[in-house]
């Protein structure tokens, strides 16, 4: 029973000073709940309640969570044997790492998405059709501005004790307005074939904003 | 002394507010007397708006000029802009249960100001978790950039969301307005609201400094 207790005595203390682990699972239930809640209140108002457009928020929670994966294993191939330094070293631009990273997070994840769009077809019984293009469309578009503003918050994880879990939350937590406004446009076009002007405005101004602002601020985050 | 006084100050307008709360502003005609937790729930909601401004301002200006004053400005506000953003949120739960029956709905405003504060409880999260102490700063300042970036577009965002709660009944719409004397304890009370925060950032602020110097002392004790 002794060293039972001592090690969990030991955890507790640990934890009791640097107040770390609980704090931060605990900050990730609550954007779970938070991002579902919001999706599906999203998609509800965007279509006046028809139920089988609450799809349109699974689906763009399911893009969110996939993403966050993906981001979270392109950036540990860069840190490992310090990578990164070599190519902060690389007599490159700043500007031309983070737009090449970026690039890279939005292709792997659009990859990722068309086989998610695919099982999303076929376990919703869509018809294909025109609305689906909007569907693909507005799937690149979401991706876009995930991976611009991703990238950049990958790096700022990777500075902190946390790096698994505050990825996720920093994540979740900044492009939920991006989120809001697919899951409208994705419940709207499945509803009546229109995805609502708003909407879409709003996910190519989140991925404009975001991209731009990530690619200012992005030496910040990697200087010495 | 400067502070002393301001302390006095934000003492004699929240007693001036509270009286004005309860003895003075007429009763509501259909909430009745639940109605006067407004006059502190408004001002704090007003209030950690203009704390998370002052974060991102403070961020851009601790990135362009590399002034550790603007540093400490940014997270002492994040700080004491989440405390009012939370009392704000409790509060209107306090007024929520009696009038609309239910303790929260993820309705539009006030997904909105969970989403603001959340935004910065990240924030805060970040400027904790960072391992290597001289990243900190500029890392924590990309963050408060992006959070408040996000602002507005949580705003746009949730604005396409029917609301259940009220409209704001200042600069409102159509059928908006404050009775005078009702107009009189809010104005008060967010006087009251708004010394409040300046004391409580300027406490913060000069805890932050001494530790600063603390730390600066601690260093050079060190090395000699």
């Amino acid at each position: 029973m002794k060293p039972i207790a001592a090690l969990v005595l030991k955890d507790l203390a640990i934890e009791l000073r640097r107040k770390e682990t609980v704090v931060s699972m605990a900050m990730f239930g609550l954007l779970v709940m938070v991002i579902f809640a919001v999706a599906l209140q999203s998609a509800t108002l965007a279509t006046e309640g028809d139920p089988i457009n609450n799809a349109a928020a699974d689906l763009w929670v399911a893009l969110t969570f996939a993403g966050v994966l993906g981001l979270n294993r392109s950036l540990a191939i860069d840190l490992d044997n310090d990578a990164l330094q070599g190519l902060l070293l690389a007599p490159v631009g700043r500007g031309a790492l983070f737009v090449g990273k970026v690039l890279s997070n939005f292709l792997f994840m659009l990859l990722a998405a068309a086989l998610v769009l695919v099982l999303f077809v076929v376990f919703n019984n869509l018809v294909l059709d025109g609305r689906l293009l909007w569907v693909v469309l507005l799937t690149v578009l979401g991706t876009f501005g995930f991976s611009g503003v991703g990238t950049i918050l990958a790096m700022v994880a990777s500075n902190t004790r946390m790096r698994e879990v505050m990825l996720p939350i920093l994540q979740i937590v900044l492009t939920l307005p991006m989120i809001m406004s697919a899951v409208g446009a994705t419940a709207s076009v499945l509803g009546d074939g229109n995805p609502g002007t708003l909407f879409v405005e709003l996910v190519v101004a989140f991925d404009i904003i975001f991209f731009v602002v990530s690619y200012l601020v992005f030496e910040y985050v990697v200087e010495e | 002394m400067k502070d002393r006084l301001l302390g006095i100050a934000t003492l004699t307008a929240f007693t001036a507010a509270l009286y004005l709360a309860f003895m003075f502003a007429p009763t509501e005609a259909t909430m009745g007397d639940v109605q006067r937790i407004f006059y502190l729930h408004v001002p704090a909601g007003i209030t950690s708006y203009v704390a998370f401004l002052v974060v991102g301002v403070g961020s851009i200006a601790f990135l362009a000029t590399r002034n550790a004053k603007w540093d400490r400005l940014a997270y002492c506000s994040a700080e004491v802009g989440v405390v009012f953003a939370a009392a704000n949120i409790a509060m209107g739960m306090l007024w929520a249960k009696p009038v609309w029956g239910i303790w929260w709905t993820f309705d539009a405003r006030l997904t909105l100001q969970l989403l603001l504060a959340l935004i910065f409880v990240a924030y805060l999260m970040v400027g904790a978790y960072i391992s290597d102490a001289s990243r900190r700063a500029p890392i924590q300042a990309v963050v408060g950039i992006l959070g408040s970036a996000d602002v507005p577009i949580n705003y746009l965002a949730i604005r396409i969301w029917r609301t259940q709660h009220p409209s704001p009944v200042i600069a409102g719409g159509e059928g908006s307005g404050l009775d005078a004397d009702m107009g009189v304890t809010l104005a008060v009370a967010a006087a009251a609201v708004g010394l409040l925060y300046v004391y409580l950032l300027r406490m913060r602020l000069a805890v932050e400094r001494t530790r600063h110097d603390v730390e600066h002392l601690e260093h050079a004790a060190a090395e000699s």
